[in-house]
């Protein structure tokens, strides 16, 4: 017994020590015990009270993530706000086309605008409609706001628009509280131009321009837009009218290409009537 | 033997860790931080011999275990057998400036800590999915050099006092 006790105290560490590891891996493998882990629960508790106490202390490492955290998900929320703006103004937007769509009388094709110019002397627009939706050349292209233009090609799947804003365009207009009628064309820059109005009909700025019935183009009464400036024109008896666009061609994303022919028959009396006489040389006309 | 005043200066010294440590996410780096405790143990080891040592990491590492999340026994375990090593460096003719006042002691601390680190990931880690040598890189040499870091301070303070 001596010995042995002689031998633990000589060797008291390597005995201690291998009795702390038995104890321990004991531990280890008890640790599911309910006692302890009722000890454990308060002992826990205890500590958690402490940390309590001192959690007003500022920790600058987690601040620094916290920061970090904090200015990603401020990003991602600006995005995502920038994203619901869109999505906003969007969604006004097709709403007020579905109600344009449901109360005009006209039938139309939705389309959207896939690509257009508006800074050159001809400008066109792109849309994403083609003879396969029953798209023809010459029917008017219009949005909720008024007149856009008319279809001047397309193929099965896309149609190319003159815009109201082309040196080419000429259409026939009225005013709608002076009713005379002219015709409006692009004045190269950001207004329209609405000639052969008589300076003795007296006109008011403010007044909406729409198509005229004479128009063989397009059907009457689409808005184009309104009178901001009245001028006799110079050396005539005609006034010179400024009509701002009702449709704002910078933002044009959305557009109804309207199934409207003309009249095939009235064009083709009109023709009859105002074409030149064939000249006498003719073959024909000869015999 | 163990002096008393300096088992009672040890006992307080343990306490004040015990929740320091609880509360190192102050300090944590990539949640990374110093074990404090193995610094006393290795402290108490090569000041007091292995014995004391053993016993001192196998107390303070079970209170831990007590008051933390951990597994009952897996510090007492780890810290125990730091003791144990570092216990191998106890010379008595060293007073307190010659044993813990040079680099010695971060060498020490440092292989303590990895003697440390490495029984805590086979008796608590590797249940889990990290793998060895992300846990050894990560938690066992990192965390060992950042307690070293931390250990110097301590070493500097026992430096200085060896001057005056």
């Amino acid at each position: 017994m001596r010995r042995i006790a002689e031998l633990f105290l000589r060797y008291k560490e390597y005995a201690t020590a291998l009795g702390l590891i038995i104890i321990s891996l004991l531990m280890i493998s008890a640790s599911s015990n309910s006692q302890l882990r009722s000890f454990r629960t308060i002992s826990v508790g205890v500590v958690a009270g402490v940390q309590s106490a001192l959690s007003w202390l500022p920790n600058p490492f987690s601040l620094q993530t916290e920061n970090h955290a904090l200015r990603q998900l401020n990003k991602d929320l600006s995005l995502q706000a920038m994203q619901l703006r869109d999505a906003g103004i969007k969604l006004e937007k097709l709403r007020a086309m579905l109600e344009f769509k449901q109360h005009v009388p006209l039938k139309l094709v939705s389309a959207e605008v896939i690509g257009k110019t508006t800074i050159q002397l001809r400008n066109y627009a792109t849309l994403n409609v083609g003879a396969k939706d029953g798209v023809k050349e010459g029917m008017p292209v219009i949005t909720e706001r008024g007149l856009v233009g008319r279809v001047i090609g397309m193929n099965n799947d896309y149609t190319v628009v003159q815009l109201l804003l082309n040196r080419d365009t000429r259409v026939a207009a009225k005013t709608t509280m002076g009713r005379n009628d002219g015709l409006i064309a692009w004045d190269g820059a950001s207004s329209l131009t609405l000639r052969n109005i008589p300076t003795v009909q007296p006109q008011k700025i403010g007044d909406t321009v729409v198509t005229s019935n004479y128009s063989s183009l397009y059907p009457e009464n689409i808005v184009i837009g309104t009178v901001t400036e009245i001028s006799p024109e110079q050396g005539t008896l005609f006034f010179k009218i400024k009509v701002t666009p009702a449709v704002n061609f910078a933002t044009l994303e959305e557009a109804f290409v309207v199934l409207y022919s003309p009249d095939q028959s009235r064009l083709d009396l009109e023709k009859k009537f105002t074409e030149p006489e064939q000249p006498q040389t003719h073959r024909g006309k000869k015999r | 033997m163990i002096a008393y005043m300096n088992l009672l200066w040890y006992a307080i010294a343990a306490l004040i860790l015990l929740l320091v440590q609880l509360n190192l996410g102050y300090i944590a780096v990539e949640n990374i931080t110093p074990d404090l405790l193995v610094i006393l143990t290795v402290f108490i080891a090569i000041r007091e011999g292995q014995f004391t040592g053993l016993v001192a990491g196998f107390l303070i590492g079970l209170s831990f275990d007590l008051i933390s999340s951990d597994i009952v026994g897996t510090n007492a375990l780890s810290k125990m057998l730091a003791g144990f090593i570092a216990g191998y460096f106890f010379d008595e003719k060293r007073n307190i400036q010659d044993s813990v006042g040079n680099f010695r002691f971060l060498g020490i601390v440092v292989i303590s800590a990895l003697v440390h680190n490495i029984i805590y990931y086979f008796f608590y880690v590797q249940p889990t999915d990290l793998s060895f040598a992300r846990f050894f890189l990560r938690s066992g040499i990192a965390a060992a050099l950042y307690t070293a870091v931390i250990a110097t301070l301590v070493m500097l303070v026992s430096a200085r006092k060896q001057r005056w």
